[in-house]
Formats: C-alpha cells, structure tokens, sequence
C-alpha cells in the first residue's frame, strides 16, 4: 500500500494510530487495577501484629473450656521446587467420651488426589467447581512415615509434654480402603478424660490446585495438608468420614503452634497470628504461628504477594494479594467489614483477634473461595469492558460475594463446627442465609446481586433460582457423599435451598421472632458440633411450637404455621412449594327467584329479574360475586396469604393455611380485579411463581413480560439490520 | 460534507430505508410478543424488581421463548443480508443526483444480483481476515481489537465503492475483479477510508447505542421509541457512508483538465 501524498499519508497514520489507542484503551480499561486509591495508600502501612490468638475476653465471648479437645504442634518444610512440604505432628488428644477407644482414625485428606480410583477421584472425574486437575502436577498425596505414641496421661495442659512424656513407641497404622483415612493402633485404650500424644512424620506432596489446595507456579495454598484426627462423640463413635467430592471438613477444637520452614522470599498468611520470625538464613526462613480454639491450620505463601492491613475495632484484617490486584482490596475491604458487623450482632462476638484473606493469583482458580479458620480465600471481582458496563451491568457475586460467604463460615463452621459430610448443609446452607441478611444489612431489604440498567437480581430471585429440578432430587438433609455429581443438585440444595427454607421461615414468622432464635442457636452451639436436630430443637424452643400467623382468615380461625412440620417437609423430603391461582373470576350471585312459602305457608313466585339476563360485566357490583380458587400444586404445605384487589381500587388480604388441596374464597356483592398470591413474597420456597397473580379478563392487564421482551427483540433486529444493511 | 450534503438532499430515501427497516424489525417481534404472551396465559407480572426472575423463570419453563427470539434475530439477519442489496441500487442512484422513481426502481432491480454478491465477497473478507484478527490475539488483544477495527471499516468502504462502481460507471458486478479493484482503491486512498471508517464507526457506536438504550430503558415507554429514533439516525448514517463512496467516484471520473 503506497499513500501517495502527505495528506494521504497523515490520513492513515491518523487512521492506524486511532485504531492502535482504541483498542489499547479498551484493553487497558478492561485489564488493568484500578489506580491504587488514596485508601489503600493508608492501609499499607503495617497494623502490628496481633499478641494474643484470641480476642480479650470482654470481646471474645464464651470460649468453653470442654471444647478444647486436641492441641497440634507442627514442624513443616516446604520445598516450593517440587511443591512439597515435609514435616511433623504432635497430636495431643484428650478423650472427651464417657468410652475408652484404642483407635486413632487420621483424615488423610490430601491422598484424595493421589489417584484416579480414590473415592473423591471417582466422583469428580478431575474437576472440581469448573477447575480441571492440572496436567504437570497431577497428583497429590500425603505420605505418613511413621507414627510414635510419645505420651499419656491425665493433663491439664496440653502443650506440657512433661506431665505425660513416656517411653516413645512405635505404632502400628494402616490406610483404610479409601487412603483418605488411616488407622493408627492403640497398644492399651484410652480412657474417658485421658489424654494421649502422638507424633508422625509426613510428607505431603502438594497437585496443581484445583481442589482448593495445591500450587500453581509460585503460589501455594496448603489446606488440609497434614494429618488430621476425627471427632470422637458423645456416644464413643468416631466421626471419620471417607473424604468424597462433595465433603468437607470435620475436626474438633484446640491449639496449634505451627512452625514452618519456607524460602526467604516467600510472603505467608496463616491461620492464627505470627509469634516469631526467625532472621533468614541461606535463603530461607521459619516462622512461628499460633492459633488457638480452631480446628485447622491453614496457610498460603507467594513470593509476589504485597500485604495491606487494616483493622476492624481490635481485629486485624490482613489482606494478601498481587499487585496487579490490590485496586480491589479497598472493595473487599468494605465487604468483609460490613460482614461483621452484620454477622456480630446477629451470631455473637468474633473470637478471634486476626482475619487473613488470601486472593489467589487467578491461575489458581481451584484455590478461591475457600475458609479456614481466621483465614479464607476470596476471588477476583470481575472487571467488565467499558463497552459492557455502557449497558448498566453491575455485579456484586464476583469477589465481594466470595468475601462475604467465605467470611460467614467463620461461624458457620469455623465456630459452630457442624460435621460437614454429615449434614452439609448446616454450615453451607445457613451461612447462605446469614450471606443473604448481610446483604439486607448491608444495602437493605431490596439488595441486588447483579443488575442491568434499571432491573436487579436480588436476594430472592437468587435464591428462587436454585429451585430447579436438580433441588428436586435430593432432601436437604442428606449427607454429602448422596449427592452425586452427575445430577448436579449439591449446590443448589445444600446452599440455596437452604437459604430459602430459612429465610421463608423468618419471613412468616416475622424477623422479630426468628433473628433472636437464630441467634440463640448460634451462641448456644459456638466452639461446639451442632446437628440439624440441634438447630431445628433451638428455633422451635425459641420460635415456639406452632405460630400464630398475623393475617385475616377465610373462617375467622387463626392460621398457625407448625414449626416442627415445616422443617419435616423442608429438609426431609423434597416436596416443593407450589401455589396457582385456578380461578378469578367474578359471577353472578345467586337471587331468590323462584317459589317461596310466605309466612302463612303458601306458596308464592318470585320472578327472576331483568338483571338475569344481562351480562356479569353490565351488572351493578352488588348483583355480582367474586371468587378465587387457590390450588396447592406443590406437596410442601406451608401457609400462604392471597390478596385480591376489587374494583372500587380496594384491596383485601386473606390467609390460608395451606393444608387442603384448594381454597375457595368468595366476596359477594364485590367485583375482583385481579388476585395475587404471596404479595409480599414471603415463600422463597415457591419457584414457580408465574401463575401468582392473574386478573379477571374484563380488566385484563398486559402480562408484564411480552411487551419488554417484543422490545428488546425490536433493538436486537435493528442492531443486525443496522449492523450488516448497507 | 459533499457526501453529507448528498444525503441530506434525498430525505425520502433516507426516511423510507429508514421506515422499512423499523417495518421489519417491528414484525419480526410481533411473533415473539406472542410467545411470550401464549406462554404467559392468564397470568400477569408486574413490579420492576421482578423482571429478570420473571423472565428467568418463563425462559426455563418455556424454552420456546428462546427459540422465538433467536428466529427473529436469525431472520433479521437473514433478511438484512437480502435486502439490503436491494436498497443499495437505489440509494446508490439517488446519493448519485435527483433522478426519477423509475430509475431507482430499475437500478434497484438491475444492480441488485451484483449488490447481494459483492456483500458475499465482502462478508468471505470478513471472516477470512477475522481469522488473521484472531491469530493476533494470541501475540495481544491490543493488536486483535486495532485488525478488528481496521478490518471492518476497511472492507466496508470496498464494498460500498464496488457497488457505486457497479451502478454509476457500469462495472462489471459478478466479477471479483470489481471488489479486488475495491479494495486496492480503498488501501490507496487512506483518505477516503479514513473517513468512510469514521462514518461507520459512528454507525456501529449508533448500532451499540441502540442496544444500550433498549437494555437499559427495557420495561419503560421512552425506550422503545428512542431506539426507532436511533435506527433512523443510524440509516441516516449508513447512507451517509455510501454517499461518500458515491461522491469519491464523482469525483475520480472528472474530465481531465485541458492541456495547458
């Protein structure tokens, strides 16, 4: 191409040179961090490092000395060349029973990836939430090297060695079937209140992360990258779940003094607080950490991460990040402080006195969204390309979300510490539902997840989204390993649904009733193992047994919801809940035309009217009936208020109760609009919700959704038109 | 300005491509309307914080709403490819000077096979050279969105000046030749692709536009009525874009000047 003149030449020099800064705008406003904001500058600087794991005890809350059941001192070395941490723990365990046991059973977590015929491998099929098991570091595994019992006794303190320091012996362990589990033998049982101590030596090698724990280049994650023991309850069984694709974690309560050896240049975020740090000695360095009252150690290090600190009343928040992501700190900053306070007042103080979040560099997908104790793991907050947010897109599920459902199970896990293969749904499921009142908390009743110009997806939409056919497969009480991944129900049901079963339930009895039940359940089960049972026990102590329900009845009887029955049909079976307006209609009302006996017993006709024969529509309204039939579609019964709107512009709200198959509500000398089922959606079970609200013909409105949809594919043509014409 | 002028003098074009364009866009909507409203029933939604659910929820109860909306849009870009060319005859010989309806009936008629192949060649162009776009991506997306851009306005403005050819000097359409002859033209004339491509990219910001005021404005009365506006601007816009081809070949085909 030869530009033949000056002009021409300046013409496309201007020409490639517009083409060039256009798209490198639009690239360097879709991609690059924010300009690092004035806020962030006087976050940098370092908050000191906490001196006590715990808050005061005026702050803390009730940390009950019973909970304290088993201490871990570890000694790991981390080799970041081939991604592997080698290591020792000192497992100090009181037996809390009223049983001897003579077995130790040890989650083995990480040998879920050490194969493709482990039970966690044979279920997620090398994937896990849309992560795909690396290629380079495949596999994982932890490899026990020995097991030694090196004391016993009765102690109070259980990092004093000397009390019960005793001849070291070596003990005989096995991998169980699945090599998530192992066994270690007891030579003599252990008896009710006593307390063994038991040393082994691992070495767990890390995979490529996409199950939340592993590397991925020089990011590590270490997450369940130790042995563990299982819980021991009340009734001498051990809780030691198979590790399968949908379970999680489960462990008992105590103190850890974790010591780790890493090369110097890394950057650590651990759980608990940091007690020491040795001066670096040829090119590594060890650090000392402490954590007290968790059930797990957890710990993240990257050489590229910058730290930014803030605090939140005493609590020190410590945010790990890449530098081309700390433009969003300042947002999850903000995230991560409204959760707190809302969760502070509603589930009890925080105990703890440090929160660290990890951002996990975004080659490390499999690592986001993931708590520990005092630590999580959050994700990026999507950045959408100036030419999508023209169109009003905003979005509050990427990154902020993370933050604040990661953050919600500090309590809802971390510190009501339920058996998540068990029952996942009681940490997943209601922390879902502590996430949605943050959210209220935080932006009010009406909060949006995501929104496009002037229409948001809010709180109820999100959690009726849920209640598709996969959340009609399996009862939310069903333990993790019922969920199968190929049917794809375990979010849906353990999170939203849920979500939505708790949060109709507030919604009928009223948040005045039901915030201070919930609350009552979290302070009663803090640092303890609630079980469903233990929490539909607490709501219906406290809720009480049946509920009167404020509202107008069809008979003038109250409706009252029966708490026990609700949670029956909620979490123990999959019945959904379904309402339909089958009629709305008005008619005309019945007349006395015909043969009457008059007072002295004779016979008289009474003519029909002339008003017979006009039509419904020419009638006065007194000559006119309106009904409604409400039809139960759905087998959950569960009270429902319907509210119908006559034609003089009043309105009436009647409840029912839900139980019979159909209601029929009449209003003689009335002529009906239209009615609506669950005006002020209080049943976030409800998913079908379509056909709740109908008019009669005569006044038929528009439905609501051709005409916006009839538009948007009016501009959608004209776009093509316009696009490909001329 | 010339080109501007040549539009602004034919408002009847501008205003009937214009009109047949929301013709067309308004009943291919008109099927749509009724899926929705046949899958509605009796049953009505109102409340703006319920919209999406709503549409959510009608969407996967009723995945013929889906199917509706993508035959529309099928079926405008179908129909854009068609008839456009048809118009373009007679754009072409209006944008040319005052003539007769007759002559744009006839020019429309006559050039039309010509038109509706060099908008395929145009099209082949495209996607052949979107390919060398997608590669660069792999070196940067800078250089993926600048080929995007430079490749667009630069076909484009080829295929305007070869049916201009075709209609105004009696080019030969079917042949390659006219579109190659396009585009050799186009890349000595920077000038001419310069401004015709700032003429389409005000016309793709107007197609842009479009969208965003219907999404944003979507479930209000003004909205649907500010995108018709728009379209019509932006027909206004595209006819502007193939006056300034028209004008570059009245231009080029000037008497030479007598010798001195």
């Amino acid at each position: 191409m030869v530009a033949r003149t000056p002009a021409c030449q300046a013409a496309l020099a201007f020409l490639l040179a517009t083409a060039a800064c256009a798209s490198t705008a639009c690239e360097a406003a879709a991609t690059a961090s924010p300009p690092v904001s004035p806020a962030i500058e006087s976050l940098s600087p370092r908050v000191p490092e906490p001196t006590a794991a715990l808050r005061p005890p005026e702050l803390r809350g009730t940390v009950p000395a019973a909970a304290h059941v088993v201490d871990y001192v570890l000694d790991a070395r981390l080799d970041a060349e081939k991604h592997q941490v080698a290591g020792t723990v000192r497992i100090t365990w009181r037996n809390p029973a009223g049983t001897p046991v003579d077995r130790l059973p040890l989650h083995l977590y990480m040998n879920a990836f050490r194969a493709d015929d482990t039970a966690w491998m044979l279920e997620a099929r090398g994937s896990h939430r849309g992560a795909r098991q690396g290629k380079d570091g495949m596999w994982g595994y932890m490899d026990v090297k020995a097991v030694r019992l090196i004391g016993r006794g009765e102690v109070a303190d259980f990092k004093m060695l000397e009390g019960v320091r005793g001849p070291v012996t070596e003990l005989a362990w096995k991998e169980d079937a699945d090599p998530s589990l192992a066994t270690v033998t007891l030579p003599t049982p252990v008896r009710p209140g006593e307390t063994v101590v038991v040393e082994l030596e691992f070495l767990t090698q890390l995979p490529e992360v996409f199950a939340r724990t592993g590397y991925a280049g020089e990011f590590h994650m270490l997450g369940q990258w130790y042995p563990k023991l299982g819980v021991l309850g009340p009734d001498g069984r051990w809780r030691a779940h198979v590790f399968t694709l949908n379970a999680e974690f489960y462990a008992d309560f105590g103190d850890y003094e974790v010591h780790l050896d890493v090369p110097e240049a890394m950057v650590v975020g651990a759980t608990g607080i940091q007690v020491a740090a040795d001066p670096p000695q040829e090119g590594r360095k060890k650090l000392h950490y402490r954590a007290e009252m968790v059930h797990d150690f957890a710990w993240a290090a990257d050489p590229r991460f910058v730290e930014i600190d803030a605090n939140w009343k005493d609590v020190r928040i410590r945010q790990l990040v890449l530098p081309d992501r700390a433009g969003d700190a300042p947002r999850h900053l903000e995230a991560l402080i409204a959760t707190l306070e809302s969760m502070e007042a509603r589930f009890g103080p925080y105990p703890w006195s440090t929160i660290t979040v990890i951002h996990p560099p975004a080659d490390a997908g499999g690592a986001q969204g993931m708590e520990y104790p005092t630590l999580f793991t959050t994700s990026e907050i999507v950045r959408f390309p100036p030419w999508v947010r023209l169109f009003g897109i905003e979005e509050q599920m990427s990154g902020v979300f993370t933050t604040i459902h990661e953050f919600g199970h500090q309590y809802f896990q971390g510190l009501l510490a339920s058996d998540e293969a068990a029952q996942p749904w009681l940490d997943e499921g209601l922390n879902t539902t502590s996430n949605m009142l943050v959210l209220a908390d935080w932006h009010g009743e009406d909060a949006w997840i995501a929104r496009l110009g002037r229409h948001g997806f809010g709180i109820d939409d999100f959690l009726r989204g849920s209640l598709d056919s996969e959340a009609a497969l399996d009862p939310v009480d069903s333990t993790a390993e019922t969920y199968r991944a190929i049917t794809g129900s375990y979010g849906d049901t353990v999170y939203r649904k849920t979500g939505a079963l708790m949060l109709t339930l507030r919604r009928l009895v009223g948040p005045a009733r039901f915030d201070p039940a919930f609350k009552a359940y979290a302070l009663a089960w803090r640092f303890r193992h609630p079980t469903g049972d233990d929490l539909v026990k607490t709501l219906r102590e406290q809720i009480g047994e049946l509920v009167t329900l404020e509202g107008k009845t069809v008979d003038d009887k109250p409706v009252r919801l029966d708490i026990a029955d609700y949670f029956q049909q909620a979490l123990h079976t999959v019945d959904a809940v379904d309402f339909h307006l089958h009629l709305v209609q008005n008619r005309r009302r019945t007349g006395d035309a015909g043969w009457h006996r008059d007072e002295h017993g004779v016979l008289n006709l009474r003519e029909p009217s002339e008003e017979r024969e006009r039509p419904i529509s020419q009638l006065s309204d007194e000559l006119v009936e309106a009904v409604v039939v409400v039809q139960r579609v759905g087998e959950f019964r569960v009270p429902v208020e319907l509210e119908v709107e006559f034609s003089d512009d009043t309105t009436e709200r009647l409840l029912w109760d839900g139980q019979g198959r159909y209601q029929i509500f009449t209003w003689p000398g009335r002529r009906l609009r239209a009615a609506r089922i669950d005006p002020d959606s209080k049943l976030l079970l409800e998913g079908h919700r379509l056909d709740n609200h109908r008019a009669v013909s005569e006044f038929a409105p528009a439905d609501g959704l051709s005409r916006p949809v009839g538009d948007l594919g009016e501009a959608l043509t004209l776009t093509v038109l316009g696009g490909l014409s001329l | 300005m010339r080109a501007l002028r040549r539009v602004w003098s034919a408002p009847w074009l501008w205003l009937g491509i214009g009109m047949a364009q929301l013709a067309l866009a308004a009943a291919l909507a008109v099927p749509l309307r009724a899926v929705v409203r046949a899958a509605m029933g009796p049953f009505t939604v109102t409340g703006e914080s319920r919209l999406f659910g709503a549409l959510a929820e009608l969407v996967s109860e009723h995945p013929t709403t889906v199917a509706a909306m993508v035959a529309a849009l099928a079926g405008g870009a179908a129909l854009a490819l068609l008839l456009a060319p048809v118009f373009a005859g007679a754009a072409i010989r209006r944008l040319a000077g005052p003539c007769a309806k007759g002559d744009q009936a006839r020019a429309c008629v006559m050039h039309y096979p010509a038109a509706l192949v060099i908008g395929l060649y145009g099209l082949l162009l495209r996607g052949l050279l979107a390919f060398v776009a997608a590669a660069l991506g792999t070196i940067h997306s800078s250089l993926q969105i600048a080929a995007i851009v430079l490749i667009l306005s630069f076909v484009a403005v080829a295929v305007d000046l070869a049916r201009v050819r075709v209609v105004l000097e009696g080019a030969r359409g079917l042949h390659p030749k006219t579109f190659l002859r396009a585009l050799i033209t186009v890349a000595r004339t920077p000038l001419l692709w310069l401004r015709s491509g700032l003429i389409g990219a005000l016309h793709w910001g107007l197609s842009l536009a479009m969208l965003v005021v219907a999404v944003r404005g979507l479930d209000t009365a003004w909205s649907p009525w500010a995108v018709r506006g728009i379209a019509l601007l932006a027909a206004f816009v595209a006819l502007w874009r193939l006056a300034a081809a028209v004008e570059h070949v009245a231009a080029t085909t000037k008497p030479s000047a007598p010798p001195a």
